[in-house]
């Protein structure tokens, strides 16, 4: 893939995620990109690595395909979280349980302290619990060919 | 190597699977707390296997609660203001807890905020009948760092955890666990012999999902003095 086509490629999926409703994230990997990458001048290691260099596009198109798929799975994190905490008790109906996340200081009728309720996450955890992997593995297939086996070297 | 046309019909299918989740309008905040409850959900996996008997426990309803709580911040292990979760174990005669987001005090009084902790099952008893302490490092077996994806993961992270645990006495397990990867912060934590580090740790790659469960289920094992 030429560095004009990972360009129009990165745009696409930003324009892609905002159509989805997914603006916050589209700007998370704008943000994310501009930050750049860390890169080791000579001399430093890899852990005293402090100089930023702006990101080519094969870089910034790894990066949203990346930011992408991680958010992507929070759906199948939280089935684990449901399958794991069900255990043995899954046979009997009991479990998997709704999850939802709540700070200390809040009472039920301000559920979204953290910005997630108690409806979304059933929504997340029911419709997630049939999602396929093929997707994010084709996907996450596509970033190994783009940056290799050697991932971001310098980050 | 995948063709544009591939590439933008992979990425078409990954956002309309899913898209109906509503997963891809989290906000980070959000995910990160995901991230964390995950991990907790894989140490819950890990005393199970190694032989541990587990009961989910919800503050105020008790055990099997039906819905999970799990803290939006770090907050105090005895507060009951929402019916937070945590596991309660028991391995050959130990008896802990895996609690998530919990504030601890230090050896040097500071106050930490660990995002999954493995601590004495007694002590966290005590804490529960005093609400307003905050419970002891010197009790914690178990600190885990869990921090989502991030493009720049980096060193100084390793640093402030490599210093929380140094604040925290003898520790059965340490980790470091993230779902991204950073070569500077792998090559700085990996110098460290007491810190476990797992990068790329996500439902999606079962391989580094064994490494972690088989890595805490021998810690809790040799803890345990499982035979």
């Amino acid at each position: 893939m030429t560095e004009d086509e990972c360009r129009d490629v990165y745009r696409w999926i930003l324009g892609s995620l905002e159509e989805a409703g997914a603006t916050d994230l589209a700007q998370e990997i704008e943000v994310s990109v501009a930050r750049g990458v860390v890169r080791a001048e000579k001399g430093e290691t890899k852990s005293q690595a402090s100089v930023r260099v702006p990101m080519n596009e094969r870089q910034r198109l790894a990066e949203a395909l990346r930011m992408l798929v991680a958010a992507a799975s929070v759906p199948l994190m939280i089935k684990r979280v449901a399958d794991h905490a069900a255990g043995d008790d899954e046979a009997d109906g009991m479990f998997p349980p709704t999850i939802k996340w709540m700070s200390d200081d809040i009472d039920e009728s301000r559920l979204d302290s953290s910005n997630i309720t108690t409806n979304e996450v059933a929504i997340i955890q029911e419709r997630g619990r049939d999602l396929r992997l093929e997707p994010f593995l084709e996907v996450v297939s596509i970033i190994d060919e783009l940056v290799g086996d050697v991932d971001d070297g310098n980050r | 190597m995948a063709t544009v046309s591939q590439l933008k019909a992979s990425v078409t299918k990954l956002i309309s699977a899913v898209g109906a989740t509503g997963a891809l309008q989290l906000n980070a905040k959000t995910r990160e707390r995901a991230f964390e409850a995950y991990v907790f959900s894989l140490l819950v996996e890990a005393a199970r296997r190694a032989g541990a008997t587990v009961q989910l426990i919800g503050i105020n309803s008790g055990p099997n609660p039906t819905t999970l709580v799990f803290r939006g911040g770090p907050g105090r292990l005895g507060s009951r203001a929402q019916d937070f979760v945590y596991a309660s174990c028991e391995l050959n005669g130990t008896r802990f807890e895996i609690h998530v987001d919990v504030e601890f005090q230090g050896s040097s009084s500071a106050v930490h905020e660990i995002d999954v902790s493995i601590l004495d099952a007694s002590h966290a008893a005590t804490i529960r009948n005093n609400p307003s302490l905050l419970p002891t490092t010197r009790h914690l077996r178990g600190a885990m760092e869990c921090k989502f994806y991030d493009s720049a993961l980096g060193v100084a992270l390793g640093r402030a955890f490599f210093g929380l645990v140094s604040d925290c006495g003898t520790l059965q397990v340490a980790g470091f666990f993230t779902n991204g990867s950073s070569q500077g912060l792998a090559a700085f934590l990996t110098a460290k012999k007491n810190v476990e580090t797992f990068f790329s740790v996500t439902p999606l790659a079962p391989l580094v999902e064994a490494r972690v469960l088989n890595v805490v289920e021998q810690a809790l094992r040799t803890w345990a003095r499982v035979p």
